[in-house]
């Protein structure tokens, strides 16, 4: 028996033995012998006195469609504006070069989650904690790299332009509340062209974040045939940001990765913090170890205390009026700023 | 009558099949507060995982090709000392824990057991200590090499911590079950199973103290649940572990089930107090929190 296809993938030779073209079959180009992988409809031919009959395959059964609960990988914007509609969330916008270590800091946070490790937070919920746990595992690379081709049945397409959330409650133990924050999952490369082309355009939720996180990897500023470059760059991306989003631009924090490395010296502090006022940011500048390869310094130093710091200095920001004009369909979750505190 | 359906979540290997056998033993116990007003039709499913216990053996893994079609237990239970109150139908599909597994792998329910939840009047979480298949977080050794090996394919799904898992099935229980009932939340007994395999001084502290030593992510989220009325209960079947410890099987088997197990729960002191086994279904079915 053989299985004759026609290229043309429109062509009902396979169900009514005519070319669509009105070629006999022998002599149409587009028809051949090999099977043809693709949407073609795969056929039984057989001849029956000279005549050449032809039957369809029976279809494949369709697979049952189960109910499915709601997923728990990043959110996007409609999922996001689901929980913004009913508490009031922090939103962090986290940003930095390829490697900064943005994808270390969100594994090191949800490991120390995990075994009860920070002092004064104690989780209390994640909406995504399966796209934490992918993190955590390196199978998700914060976007530094394509999206893993094998992901599970439920990967919804992803949208280039569209970043996505992370969600996290925690309980504030000095606060004594619950504190719900937003952090959305941005590709290093999305820094690297705001640097290098100024383009924005995906980058405007950040609006209306509370705070930003500027991820360095503090490796590149106590190595001198590096810091000069690091240093440049870091001006550029805070005179950019500071420029898109004044005249309400949130609070940024440099965060310095690498800190089991050595803590950033003295001058470069300076010359750090110096950016804030020269670009009209209010600018501070905060230290971690996401990991560690020093008996000293352990995993995860340095993270607790740029939770908190953030977190007060966010508490005691007056939060300004935003214009909501920006705001279109599926961004609808910046307006969350107008409901009140849970 | 009042038909009230409990529904059995839970990983493989969580006790859930264990503790309803041993529980429908236990309805008849003098300790009981609830006893069953009449033998149910079908009882050979259930007499046969009390039939296990009694022979001092934990009913194995539940073993069907087809672990999609429930099984359902039937019980009708009163409260003793109540006269003239209906008794009050319990029905308990015993499910494999492989179906829950798959939900938190995949999100989905076939549509049979999702109508379950949904008409659920209350539900029993179960975790059972030192399963073989718990899973733990990786440390922080371990994680960092994978954070630099930046190869998908190397993630193995199946290695889900537990305490993901159990945070992933307290949220499609609160998804299924979400709806305020008569203006109660919905009740969800967390029962942490084998809970004779805890030393004494854990075991004083409680199933909460446990949790939150054990799996912390879980115990957050139990904290943090607004939505749902949760009680934890530490639960051991017959007060000892009848795989491992050869001594207390033996003293098992010379006397008899009738009596054996309790559930432990905080009490307001901050210690832990024992209560008899029916207690987390007297719970489930009460009217008051």
């Amino acid at each position: 028996m053989m299985e004759k296809v026609c290229n043309q993938p429109e062509c009902t030779v396979a169900q009514t033995g005519t070319c669509l073209l009105d070629n006999s079959i022998e002599e149409c180009p587009h028809y051949d012998n090999e099977n043809v992988t693709g949407e073609n409809v795969p056929f039984v031919e057989e001849e029956v006195e000279g005549e050449v009959t032809s039957a369809v395959q029976p279809a494949l059964p369709s697979p049952i469609e189960n109910p499915k609960f709601p997923h728990s990988f990043s959110l996007d914007p409609v999922e996001v504006n689901e929980i913004t509609s009913k508490r009031y969330c922090r939103l962090i916008g986290i940003l930095g070069l390829p490697d900064a270590g943005k994808t270390a800091f969100l594994a090191s946070l949800y490991l120390l989650l995990s075994d009860n490790k920070l002092e004064n937070f104690d989780f209390r919920d994640s909406q995504s904690i399966m796209a934490f746990e992918e993190i955590s595992k390196g199978a998700r690379q914060w976007s530094e790299h394509n999206p893993p081709s094998q992901m599970t049945s439920h990967t919804e397409l992803v949208d280039e332009r569209s970043a996505g959330f992370l969600h996290l409650r925690l309980y504030d133990k000095l606060n004594k509340e619950n504190v719900d924050f937003l952090l959305p999952d941005l590709p290093g490369e999305w820094t690297t062209t705001l640097i290098d082309e100024n383009r924005s355009e995906r980058l405007e939720f950040l609006k209306s974040a509370d705070f930003i996180w500027i991820m360095l990897d503090g490796r590149s500023f106590k190595d001198n045939s590096t810091k000069n470059a690091a240093f440049h760059k870091t001006k550029l991306l805070i005179q950019r940001l500071s420029k898109m989003l004044s005249p309400n631009c949130p609070h940024i924090c440099l965060v310095m990765t690498w800190l089991d490395k050595g803590a950033p010296s003295d001058n470069v502090i300076e010359k750090l913090q110096a950016l804030g006022p020269q670009n009209g940011v209010s600018l501070s500048i905060e230290s971690i170890a996401s990991f560690s390869e020093d008996n000293d310094v352990f995993p995860g130093s340095g993270v607790e205390n740029l939770l908190r710091s953030s977190l007060t200095m966010i508490n005691i920001q007056t939060p300004e009026f935003w214009n909501d004009t920006a705001a279109d369909a599926d961004r609808a979750f910046l307006s969350f700023r107008s409901v009140e505190n849970s | 009558m009042d038909a009230k359906s409990i529904l059995l979540v839970g990983m493989p290997d969580s006790g859930k099949s264990n503790y309803i056998g041993r529980v429908w033993g236990a309805l008849g116990e003098d300790n009981s507060s609830l006893f069953a007003t009449e033998i149910p039709e079908d009882i050979i499913y259930i007499e046969n995982l009390y039939g296990h216990l009694m022979g001092g053996q934990f009913a194995g893994r539940t073993d069907r090709g087809d672990y999609e079609t429930p099984h359902q237990v039937t019980f009708k239970v009163a409260k003793k000392g109540e006269d003239n109150v209906s008794p009050t139908e319990i029905l308990v599909p015993d499910v494999n824990g492989e179906l829950w597994k798959k939900a938190v792998q995949t999100y989905e329910l076939p549509e049979k057991w999702m109508d379950k939840l949904q008409g659920a009047s209350s539900a029993m979480l179960f975790i059972g200590i030192m399963s073989k298949e718990n899973k733990f977080p990786m440390d922080w050794v371990s994680a960092r090499s994978l954070l630099s090996i930046h190869d998908p394919k190397n993630i193995d799904i199946e290695a889900i911590p537990t305490q993901v898992a159990l945070c992933e099935l307290l949220r499609f229980i609160e998804f299924g079950m979400g709806q305020p009932i008569d203006g109660e939340l919905p009740k969800v007994a967390i029962m942490v199973t084998a809970w004779d395999r805890l030393d004494a001084k854990t075991s004083t502290n409680g199933p909460m103290a446990y949790l939150k030593q054990e799996f912390p992510l879980f115990h957050g989220k139990i904290l943090g649940s607004g939505n749902l009325n949760i009680k934890t209960f530490g639960v051991s079947l017959v007060g000892g572990d009848l795989e491992v410890d050869k001594d207390f099987k033996e003293k098992f088997l010379e006397g008899q089930i009738e009596g054996t197990g309790y559930v432990c729960i905080e009490n307001e002191k901050g210690g832990a107090e024992r209560v008899h086994l029916t207690e987390p279904i007297a719970w489930l079915i009460s009217e008051d929190g």
